[in-house]
């Protein structure tokens, strides 16, 4: 590895992990989730984090396998230089996808919230701008975001507490009536929200105390699963069936309940804060795929970010309505589902299997 | 470079900022009223704050001709000079006939999918909503919109009137095996308006009303946390007689008033047989005013007492859930609670109000007397 590497103690790994993973997908998550899984959502949220949890116990065994490398240096050593460019692509191509859903997705949010009028590229240019300079600061700004963006923005989970009295807990019962493969469709969908735990992927070569990352990578999954499955519960519990599949962002929908006798609209607050929390999603992206940049075509990351940005400003003024985000987002969902869902277990099989045959000859 | 960045991003973020918004150039409305016109059409009523100083007038009211509540607004603001903003919209009335006929969830879909109306809006129902807000009387408020707010606000917190604003409305009209409510409210000639009673509803049309007092039959299983308004009973001392129960004094008259102050309450509904439905409630209660005097001192005669007065309120919520089911509406959630058992969870809405008809209903009132105030 090259010294120019710059170290992060463990624990910042919690942040990454857990702010890249909560973003635009909680907003409208619960509604998403019960169209498919009905009032037994939470069934389908626990098999989800479930599953992730496995993914990143495998995910922390493959690394430790090839102690200092990233996914991308991983996936040349296992498929050769070739097969592993064109898989190291795909994943940079999803990044950036990924990247730009967050963007279109939030601008379209503050748009229906307040901003109605503004051009959707101001928005985008804003959001690039901000990105662009944070990730230009390498890795350890990257961390800083989300570290910072964690404790900004948790606090408005204690704002849900003036929804709380209108809660039916008829709503959620009876339990355990939706048939299993609904549930599995649930599952299925969340992908788009869980995502965010394959940054441990790239962000391992940077961490300190490498022993630790086990642990706290699975407290961090655990905490967004937690998270997802709180706010989802309160939703079901909050609206009405017919309300919950109507709202797009259910959750903003539950926030404008809130009121302080200083502050009548607080959801117009929390739709301007979440920016924060969109923010590290942004770096995170920003940095992963830049790098995947720089180590496929060997370019300078600096350059490799100024693409990316350029190609997404371009391409957000061909997405502008909410149907055709509303299906790009499902895509990237179901293509994330693909890449960090199923592929993480493969490569570890093939990885073993490889080191099997080396050791053999 | 960095210097640069900065400078851009910091000029970018003054520009987004939306259309300005000047206090003087804003109609503010507080209040809309929607009455049905013969014609099918809509007649939409609006009070506007006034905030110019030199005017004495502190609103000022529009109404306009339309077929949507959007286009309504359109026309309005054809008719005034102001942008008509609707950040501080605070009720929607509606007319009755409109209620009963053509139901109001169409134009509340506006309410929803507009993100400038917050959901904590109220509504309310009245005979004609464009004299109420033409109505001259609203006591020391700037205009009609806020003194509307204030009566049902105040009126929800610590009386006898249920949730009524957006959200709850939404909550209970989408929810299959509850009916929503929404007070009405009355107007005369030169008073002020004020709440009548209650309106039932069979999913978005009105079907009946209620008086006020009786809306605490409904909270009691509704809502947990609510209050439920004092409650006065007028009981024939002949039934005193044969409780045996010692009053203080001989009432001169026949009747026995009394006042009771409910603390807390707790309502369960359960379905005990495949057709009955049992109504459990128990209220502790303190005890406020009594016609005449009756004295509680000893143990036996407060339970008596507290039978009683049971019985007196039970044999009330026995015959408003009958007129519930003469209605054959639910603001109660008794299909709600069905549809949440496992066996019953398949019902859609029609299914659940037939089923609702021929249920039998069985309710218990509990009362307990917690407290007397300052004397026995």
């Amino acid at each position: 590895m090259k010294s120019t590497v710059s170290f992060v103690n463990a624990y910042i790994a919690f942040f990454i992990i857990h702010t890249s993973q909560i973003g635009m997908g909680i907003l409208g998550f619960p509604r998403i989730i019960y169209l498919a899984a009905k009032q037994d959502a939470w069934v389908s949220i626990l098999l989800s984090g479930l599953f992730i949890s496995l993914i990143t116990w495998i995910m922390i065994r493959i690394l430790n396998h090839y102690e200092n490398f990233n996914l991308y240096e991983i996936n040349e050593n296992v498929f050769g230089r070739f097969i592993g460019s064109i898989i190291n692509t795909v994943i940079v191509i999803y990044f950036i996808a990924s990247n730009y859903s967050i963007i279109i997705s939030y601008v379209e949010l503050s748009l229906s919230w307040g901003y109605e009028g503004v051009y959707e590229w101001v928005g985008v240019f804003a959001l690039l701008l901000v990105t662009l300079y944070a990730v230009s600061g390498g890795f350890r700004v990257v961390a800083g975001v989300c570290f910072l963006s964690f404790f900004i923005t948790v606090w408005i989970i204690f704002a849900l507490y003036q929804p709380f009295e209108s809660l039916q807990i008829t709503r959620i019962l009876p339990i355990l009536t939706t048939s299993p493969p609904e549930i599995m469709e649930g599952v299925f969908n969340s992908s788009y929200t869980m995502l965010g735990f394959e940054t441990l992927f790239f962000i391992f070569p940077f961490i300190k105390e490498k022993d630790k990352l086990l642990f706290i990578s699975q407290l961090a999954v655990w905490f967004t699963t937690l998270l997802v499955l709180f706010t989802t519960v309160i939703s079901i519990l909050f609206f009405s069936s017919k309300e919950l599949e109507k709202n797009i962002w259910p959750l903003v929908s539950m926030i404008s309940v809130v009121h302080f006798p200083f502050l009548e609209r607080f959801e117009y607050i929390a739709v301007s804060i979440w920016i924060l929390v969109i923010f590290s999603n942004l770096s995170i992206t920003l940095f992963i795929s830049s790098k995947g940049v720089k180590h496929i075509f060997h370019v300078k990351q600096k350059h490799g970010i100024w693409i990316i940005s350029i190609i997404i400003f371009i391409t957000s003024f061909f997405i502008t309505k909410r149907v055709d985000i509303n299906l790009f987002i499902n895509q990237i969902g179901h293509i994330g589902f693909y890449l960090w869902f199923v592929y993480p277990i493969l490569l570890y099989f093939i990885s073993i299997i490889k080191s099997k045959i080396l050791s053999h000859s | 470079m960095k210097k640069w960045l900065i400078l851009f991003c910091s000029l970018l973020c003054t520009a987004c900022m939306p259309p300005e918004k000047i206090l003087e150039r804003q109609g503010i409305s507080t209040i809309i009223g929607y009455d049905l016109l013969d014609d099918g059409t809509y007649l939409g009523t609006i009070s506007l704050l006034q905030f110019d100083r030199k005017e004495e007038k502190t609103s000022e009211t529009i109404s306009a001709v339309g077929t949507t509540s959007k286009q309504i607004r359109q026309i309005l603001e054809q008719k005034t000079s102001h942008d008509i903003t609707s950040g501080q919209l605070r009720t929607l009335l509606f007319n009755k006939d409109m209620t009963e006929t053509k139901g109001i969830s169409n134009f509340l879909d506006t309410m929803q999918r507009d993100t400038s109306i917050g959901s904590l809006i109220f509504l309310a129902i009245t005979d004609n909503a464009e004299d109420i807000i033409k109505n001259g009387n609203y006591e020391e408020y700037p205009e009609m919109g806020s003194y509307i707010y204030q009566l049902l606000d105040k009126q929800e917190r610590k009386e006898m009137l249920i949730n009524s604003n957006l959200q709850d409305f939404f909550s209970t009209l989408y929810e299959i095996g509850i009916d929503p409510t929404l007070p009405i409210i009355s107007n005369k000639e030169g008073v002020a308006p004020y709440i009548n009673s209650v309106a039932l509803f069979k999913n978005d049309k009105m079907v009946g009303s209620i008086s006020l007092k009786k809306t605490m039959f409904i909270k009691l299983f509704t809502h947990r946390k609510a209050f439920l308004g004092d409650i006065t009973l007028n009981i024939p001392v002949e039934t005193f007689k044969q409780k045996g129960v010692s009053l203080a004094e001989k009432p001169k008259e026949d009747k026995f008033n009394i006042t009771i102050h409910p603390i807390k309450h707790r309502g369960s509904i359960e379905l005990s047989t495949e057709d009955e439905v049992k109504l459990n409630a128990t209220i502790s209660v303190s005890t406020i005013e009594g016609q005449p005097a009756v004295t509680l001192k000893n143990k036996e005669s407060i339970k008596k007492l507290e039978q009683l007065l049971g019985e007196e309120l039970n044999k009330e919520f026995g015959d408003f859930l009958e007129e519930l089911r003469k209605l054959n509406s639910d603001p109660i959630g008794i299909g709600r609670k069905i549809k949440s058992l496992r066996k019953y969870s398949k019902l859609n809405d029609k299914d659940l109000r037939e089923k609702y008809s021929t249920l039998k209903l069985k309710s218990t009132i509990k009362v307990e007397i917690k407290r007397t105030g300052a004397i026995d």
